[in-house]
């Protein structure tokens, strides 16, 4: 595996997959980021970070809950394994501790 | 977020997109992508419109070929060894023929029988078609015929004039070499020991060898024929002549040809029997260059190229007018005579007309198509039992092929699984029929003409045809039923669903009715066959052919003392009547004369021999009008035939008078009635009986069999310097028709075969539909079912095809049989009669096939089957 690192998209992904929680699945994701960025998504890109995270083991997922609106097709839910919700803090850590290094000057608008 | 669940229309993604998407994606993730994209699809409906949602479908599709998602499963699941998918399926198979016998066996046996018949007809169809091809040079290699043009007429000579091929081979870059072989009666003695009559020597150019692949054994070819007095025999005549001495030391042997001293200077091995031009022995000769007169060679030019030789009859021509036909002029004058020729391809030449003085018996190309078909029909008889019995069955392993999906079979995979099934029966099969060849062997070559015999199956070229068989028949037999097979659904397949109900066994029905409609046709075409030939052989041909014995007078020398030989014959009680005239069936030339009829000339062609007095009367020959020769030695006396009056217009024949030139006038003497000097293929035309009392070609004898001794011995006191060449007029008859009853043995062979066959699948077809409806018999018979109620339950469908068959066959074999009769002359009516009893005993056949099964099910107790379960 290609080492541990979170790309921008792929942590979109994993938020919305931690925000879903209980119903998190490709669509549904797809939906939220859409939602929470304004940005149109693509359903391909979404499932393809998906399978990278789940490879990376920052996710697992189950299949089940099929409707009649899904054509009868089941979907598959991903939930956070700890190595997703570490992956998650850290970058946030990382964020954080970036903010904190940057001098107050930058925004000071005065 | 997206929508509720519930809210859904019942638009659906284009059904082409999604059908891509399930094609290319891993089969794991294609649940969850198409259920993702369904439900962006129903909410785009209602967001953006149905229009907008489909096309966005399809290019979310599209965006979704991509690497994760076309990652084949392989990673997933570990794939099972080759040893360990094959050996459990080969087994399985095995098992499961195993279980079903008698299906295998009737299967093997119609596949083996009719496999067999194909290969001898393979061989006898590579025989007829590979005439002169063992030539290396056979492309490039032509021969020359001949018409030759006189007042009105035309006659087609096979033989050329002696001087055309020095003449081409000096004045014409492109023919690489030009060789002749002039026909010659050859007495041969060896040593002191005894004279021996061959008929297959020929003259023949030294450079024979360079243009034709005559492999020698012993001797060099580049000069056998160079020195004057050479002869080069075949292998067969040098064991003749000197038993099995080793052929090196016979190099050198003299031997005595026509009363002449000739050095054997090389052996060759005997010519395969599909050659045109046969010969046992050459004689080397010295040429006139510039004889143009003598008309007796067959010419052969090589090209250098293949390609010269189109341009090259224009060339021909060329020579024809400058040269041949001036020459011709000044020798023969008035006699108004053109000679052209023509150039045929060695490897054709088979297949060409017989033309006069040609070499060899020639071929019919419609026998060999006629074969081919048949061949192909056997072979589909058989195919179609090995597909019926496999559809037929298909029911029973339902279970199998739905076990096998579940655990993850693919279709493909039970294809080949089942394709390699029928490979193994026509594997099978394709053996024994080589066995039942071989077996058959001498009996075969004898059926099929010599030359044709099994031994070929034997060489390595027959290992890919054999191969290239066996694939196409697997392909055709097994190709549908393992498609079949292979589709079932699994689910419904373990439930136990009838599957066939689908077609109704529809298919089946017309394979059947195929099949009996082939082996009805050939029946009817062997019964008609059958009674052409019966017919040609017992019609009464106007002459008497039964012991009636043509001896040949070998040279002029000899027929000085024939007429010796003739009083010495008839001093014995067993001879009662010597004829000097010319056998009645023997090839004639057509001649044109002019006829005076009513003051008026006019010109026909006819055909004439000469006879002397006794002829008529020992060939049996009927006279209508006048009467016989009378003995007076002068030759102005002819008989003609009833075509001759009729063709004339005479009202009364005898009398007059036939203008033959100027100086030569003859009476009719007698009307004969029309005789068949020619096979029945050919019309009666009109026929001159010259009178002449000189012996000319052969003697013609009234002897039995069984007195030959008597003309030995006589033979051997007048002329014992010269071998006795004698043949019953009978014999030569039946050889005319050779081709005919040859044909007539093969169809009563293969028609035999083709309804064993077909009988064969009908057995296995009834066993398997009585044992399919065991339950419904037993039910009826307990609700008080008759047996003949049950019989005709069972075969009632049957019976309905074959009658089926029947009406198609009809028509069809008669349609053909018009065809072929077309090149008879005199032939027989196809009667009513024939057809009817053909289908009827066919019919008949089958309902006795079908009795055995239906009888047994009708016998059979219902508490047993209906315990069965």
């Amino acid at each position: 595996m290609k080492g541990t690192y979170l790309g921008e998209f792929e942590e979109l992904v994993l938020l919305s997959a931690a925000i879903l929680y209980d119903e998190a699945y490709g669509y549904a994701i797809a939906q939220e980021i859409e939602k929470q960025t304004g940005r149109s998504i693509s359903l391909s890109a979404v499932h393809s970070a998906l399978h990278r995270l789940e490879q990376k083991s920052f996710l697992t997922s189950r299949l089940a809950g099929a409707t009649t609106k899904r054509g009868g097709k089941r979907r598959r839910f991903f939930t956070l394994t700890s190595d997703g919700k570490l992956a998650l803090q850290e970058a946030m850590q990382l964020r954080q501790q970036m903010w904190a290094a940057i001098p107050q000057v930058v925004f000071h608008t005065t | 977020m997206p929508t509720p669940d519930n809210q859904f229309s019942e638009h659906q993604p284009p059904a082409w997109a999604t059908r891509f998407l399930r094609w290319y994606c891993n089969p794991e993730l294609w649940e969850e992508v198409e259920g993702d994209l369904q439900e962006a699809f129903q909410d785009r409906i209602r967001t953006q419109g149905i229009m907008m949602a489909k096309l966005r479908y399809a290019w979310d599709v599209m965006r979704f070929y991509r690497t994760f998602t076309l990652e084949s499963r392989k990673i997933h699941y570990p794939k099972a060894r080759f040893t360990e998918r094959f050996f459990p399926s080969l087994k399985l198979s095995l098992r499961y023929l195993w279980k079903h016998k008698s299906f295998l066996l009737i299967n093997l046996l119609g596949l083996a029988i009719s496999l067999a018949a194909c290969l001898m007809i393979l061989q006898y169809i590579s025989f007829e078609t590979g005439y002169d091809t063992f030539h290396t040079r056979a492309n490039r290699i032509y021969r020359l015929s001949a018409t030759l043009k006189s007042a009105g007429s035309e006659d087609l000579l096979a033989p050329t004039a002696i001087g055309l091929a020095p003449a081409l081979k000096q004045g014409y870059p492109e023919v690489e070499a030009a060789v002749r072989f002039i026909p010659t009666m050859a007495v041969v003695q060896h040593k002191e020991g005894a004279l021996f009559s061959e008929n297959y020597i020929f003259k023949a150019d030294p450079e024979v060898f360079e243009v034709f692949d005559y492999p020698m054994l012993a001797g060099n070819p580049g000069t056998a024929l160079k020195a004057p007095h050479a002869v080069v025999l075949n292998e067969t005549l040098a064991k003749k002549y000197f038993g099995d001495r080793d052929l090196q030391t016979l190099i050198g042997q003299s031997l005595t040809i026509n009363h002449q001293p000739y050095q054997i200077t090389g052996i060759i091995q005997d010519l395969p029997k599909n050659s045109d031009l046969r010969f046992d022995g050459l004689l080397s000769w010295q040429f006139q260059p510039e004889d143009w007169l003598e008309i007796e060679s067959y010419t052969y030019v090589l090209f250098r190229d293949a390609q010269d030789a189109a341009p090259f009859e224009k060339k021909l021509a060329a020579i024809d007018e400058t040269q041949v036909n001036p020459r011709l002029q000044q020798e023969w004058g008035a006699m108004d005579v053109q000679l052209y020729h023509h150039l045929h391809p060695l490897t054709s030449l088979h297949y060409t007309d017989y033309l006069l003085g040609d070499t060899e018996y020639k071929g019919n190309k419609m026998y060999v198509y006629i074969f081919s078909v048949i061949a192909l029909f056997i072979v589909m008889i058989a195919c179609i039992n090995s597909i019926n019995f496999s559809m037929a069955q298909a029911s029973r392993r339902n279970i199998e092929v739905g076990i096998r999906k579940t655990i993850g079979a693919r279709p493909f995979q039970l294809w080949w699984q089942y394709m390699s099934e029928t490979l193994l029966i026509t594997s099978a099969g394709m053996i024994l029929a080589i066995l039942f060849v071989l077996l058959a062997g001498d009996y075969f070559s004898e059926t099929l003409g010599e030359g044709i015999t099994p031994a070929a199956l034997l060489q390595s070229g027959f290992l890919y045809t054999g191969i290239g068989i066996i694939l196409f028949i697997t392909l055709l037999a097994g190709c549908y039923p393992a498609f079949f097979l292979s589709s079932f659904h699994p689910i419904k397949a373990l439930k136990g669903a009838n599957l066939l109900n689908r077609q109704k066994g529809t298919l089946r029905k017309s394979l059947l009715i195929i099949q009996f409609t082939v082996a009805i046709s050939m029946v009817i075409g062997t019964w008609a066959v059958r009674s052409q030939v019966y017919y040609m052989q017992s019609k009464d041909l106007g002459f008497r052919q039964h012991k009636i014995l043509s001896v040949t007078i070998p040279d002029d020398e000899a027929r000085k003392r024939i007429p010796a030989f003739r009083d010495a014959l008839l001093k014995h009680s067993h001879v009662s009547q010597v004829s000097f005239g010319s056998r009645p069936d023997a090839l004639w030339s057509v001649s044109v004369l002019s006829v005076k009829v009513h003051g008026e000339t006019r010109k026909m062609s006819v055909i004439g021999i000469n006879v002397d007095e006794n002829y008529i009367d020992l060939l049996d020959m009927k006279i209508s009008r006048g009467q016989n020769f009378l003995p007076t030695g002068k030759e102005d006396q002819i008989i003609v035939n009833e075509a001759f009056v009729k063709e004339v217009g005479w009202d009364q024949a005898v009398g007059q008078e036939v203008v033959f030139s100027e100086t030569d006038k003859k009476r009719v003497v007698g009307v004969v009635k029309n005789f068949h000097y020619a096979t029945l293929h050919k019309k009666i035309e009109p026929f001159i009986l010259f009178y002449h009392p000189e012996p000319q070609i052969n003697v013609l004898v009234d002897i039995a069999p069984t007195n030959l001794e008597i003309l030995e011995a006589t033979w051997q006191s007048t002329m014992p310097d010269y071998p006795l060449d004698f043949e019953f007029l009978e014999d030569a008859f039946h050889r005319k028709y050779q081709t005919e009853t040859r044909m007539l043995t093969l169809f009563n062979y293969f028609s035999g075969l083709s309804i064993f066959v077909a009988c064969l699948g009908l057995l296995g077809l009834i066993s398997f539909v009585v044992q399919q409806r065991t339950k419904e018999i037993g039910i009826r018979k307990v609700l008080g079912a008759g047996r003949l109620m049950i019989v005709s339950l069972v075969s009632k469908e049957f019976i309905l095809i074959l009658l089926m068959a029947c009406t198609i066959a009809i028509p069809l074999a008669y349609g053909a049989l018009q065809q072929w009769l077309q090149s008879f002359a005199y032939k027989v009516t196809l009667s009513v009669s024939l057809f009817i009893v053909s289908a009827v005993a066919i019919l008949m056949l089958a309902v006795l096939t079908l009795s055995y099964h239906a009888l047994k099910a009708a016998r059979q107790n219902p508490v047993e089957s209906l315990r069965y379960e």
